[in-house]
């Protein structure tokens, strides 16, 4: 087949939409995987059920109802009611929205600045790389929690803190991954012909490398959110950084603790909220993982 | 091998550095006056400024931050500005019941973990394999202080069986230890457990369909043979670093799971001192995880370099 008629052909193919895009294609294998489905069904109930609170939520999640304390679950409070009145299906459906909302904004913030750094010090090399890297060490020993309430103390309460606190943890995972991607990308023949086209550096990096070392990071990102989530609730249970009023699900497993015999709807629906949504974030990234490698699809 | 270990003990010292570093900065950025904090509210400017005399507060930080490293390297730890203890003596109480309970947590985990890994890696899609396959999709969803809390409720406070706070030493009263460790350590333990199954299973799953499995198979040797011989001595190397890294995540759930558990130790110690803006007692802390941390996984990479000869020449 001649060079022309060839090009003809992968023409038609793309115009009538028989080729995919590498997302397309990751998106379909990734739904087509039971695991995959599930996680993702899961995730948008969860989002929707966090975007939505203020509106599903028919009680205020801060003001003290008329009703009895430590009420059981009923039609008017499908999560019970606290020690102070207060409707638990709302604090609940409010604290998933406070921990979901800091995590994702937090780490897309921290996936940003770690993948840039990452990429450039891989593609750059020298003392930057070794620097840089060096730093990512020494973070990455220090227990994330503790950072975490280290920074805190520093910046005091709030929930901007939080993210604040969240975004330093997930940088340094990410430049590592970021790295290692990059050096196993920068030596590959396509940057070759774009060096040899004369492509600025950036150009090579954010238009060239980056798209083919995207997928990986996708997978840290979903894993970086349940770390997120997880640091979120600890903080909570510790009354960390959150106000006393402002509902958290890990403030809730914690207040709950002087009630646990008398009110089981207390503990248990924050926590069944956490697992459901850290087990969907870890099926995601499983999903994702399958979907993208080609490896680990021939193994499974 | 001497020049692996000397090149892996290198590098561990700018990591080392910087993490001393880091824990000192740390803490001076918070804006707080912890001559005012020990002191109290009443303190008149000359009371201040003699405290930050005594503490070395005037000086600049570099000058605090090579005095605090080399109290550091000569084992004087120095005082607490806010308790008054010394910091020795606060790491000689609070150490032995973290010990105790970190300790028991990682053998429980590898216990747990590494067999039921070997388990369903052997024989996917087996009972086992599923068995692992759930335990780790509730591990991995259930933070350990939820978890805690739900032992707690279900076995200290329904049945009765294991006491809901409190620590009793192993070299006192051994089996009075192991009841007061048992919930903590199954909390603390679950998730480790899940990531070292998970991963056992992974490595298993690789060598069994390597091509040195199926000569061994085809050679006529028995199947336990060739799993225990041939199988499981290549594919537990690789769990060796995994091993190391979760010593983080046990650094960290030691701190969570003292909270819930109310034992005494060194999870308290930091959440007190931080609240407090005890500075010397938190970076001190904070450089002691390190060090163990970078301890532990620098030993996993040497035992690594011993049994895997490959990873020396690297």
């Amino acid at each position: 087949m001649s060079i022309a008629a060839s090009r003809q052909e992968d023409l038609t193919m793309v115009r009538s939409g028989v080729t995919q895009s590498m997302w397309a294609d990751t998106l379909r294998r990734l739904l087509r995987n039971p695991q995959g489905a599930i996680a993702v069904g899961g995730l948008l109930i969860i989002a929707i059920a966090a975007i939505a609170a203020p509106l599903i939520a028919w009680h205020d999640p801060i003001a003290q109802d008329a009703s009895a304390r430590l009420l059981s679950p009923s039609w008017d409070h499908p999560f019970g009611t606290d020690e102070l009145r207060r409707d638990l299906f709302s604090r609940n459906l409010h604290g998933l929205k406070t921990a979901l909302a800091l995590s994702f904004v937090s780490v897309l913030t921290g996936a940003v600045i770690g993948t840039m750094t990452g990429f450039t010090v891989g593609y750059v090399r020298g003392w930057a790389d070794s620097v840089v890297m060096r730093l990512v060490d020494a973070l990455l020993a220090f227990p994330g929690l503790l950072i975490a309430f280290a920074i805190l103390t520093i910046l005091g309460e709030g929930l901007e803190n939080i993210g604040i606190a969240i975004v330093v943890f997930a940088i340094p995972g990410f430049t590592r991954l970021s790295r290692a991607q990059m050096l196993g990308e920068r030596n590959k023949d396509y940057v070759l012909a774009a060096q040899v086209l004369g492509a600025s550096t950036p150009r090579i990096i954010f238009r060239h490398i980056v798209i083919n070392a995207l997928p990986p990071l996708l997978v840290q990102v979903a894993l970086a959110i349940a770390s997120g989530v997880l640091i979120v609730a600890a903080l909570g249970y510790f009354g960390l950084g959150i106000e006393a009023d402002t509902p958290s699900l890990g403030g809730l497993v914690n207040d709950s603790r002087p009630y646990l015999q008398r009110a089981w709807w207390y503990p248990v629906f924050p926590g069944a909220i956490l697992a459901f949504l850290l087990l969907c974030l870890n099926l995601f990234a499983d999903a994702i993982n399958e979907a993208i490698s080609p490896y680990a699809r021939r193994t499974s | 091998m001497a020049p692996f270990i000397v090149n892996r003990l290198v590098q561990t010292i700018p990591i080392l550095f910087l993490g001393t570093v880091l824990a000192f900065l740390v803490l001076r950025l918070i804006p707080g006056d912890p001559a005012l904090v020990i002191a109290g509210e009443e303190a008149t400017a000359e009371d201040l400024y003699a405290i930050r005399e005594q503490l070395g507060l005037h000086d600049s930080w570099p000058e605090q931050y090579i005095r605090w490293l080399g109290d550091l390297v000569s084992g004087d730890l120095g005082y607490s500005f806010t308790s008054g203890l010394s910091v020795n003596r606060l790491f000689t109480i609070n150490f032995p019941p973290t010990i105790e309970l970190g300790i028991a947590a990682y053998a429980f985990a590898i216990l747990i973990g590494i067999p039921l890994g070997i388990l369903g890696g052997v024989k996917p899609r087996s009972f086992w394999d599923w068995l692992l396959s759930g335990y780790t999709m509730v591990a991995v969803g259930v933070p350990s202080f939820v978890f805690g809390i739900i032992l707690l409720w279900i076995f200290a406070a329904e049945l009765g069986w294991f006491p809901s706070h409190g620590r009793v030493s192993f070299l006192d009263n051994p089996v009075d230890s192991l009841h007061h460790l048992a919930l903590p350590v199954i909390a603390l333990a679950m998730p480790i457990s899940a990531v070292l199954a998970r991963y056992t299973r992974t490595t298993i799953t690789d060598v069994v369909g390597q091509d040195f499995v199926r000569t061994a198979r085809s050679k006529g040797l028995g199947e336990s043979t060739v799993i225990v011989r041939h199988a499981l001595r290549n594919s537990l190397i690789p769990v060796i670093t995994i091993m190391a890294l979760q010593v983080g995540e046990l650094l960290t759930g030691v701190v969570i799971i003292e909270a819930v558990f109310t034992r005494p130790g060194f999870g308290r110690v930091v959440v007190e001192a931080i609240q407090r803006l005890d500075y010397l007692v938190v970076q001190t802390v904070l450089v002691v995880l390190v060090v163990i941390f970078v301890t532990v996984n620098l030993l996993a990479d040497i035992i690594y370099g011993f049994v895997d000869p490959r990873v020396r020449v690297r």
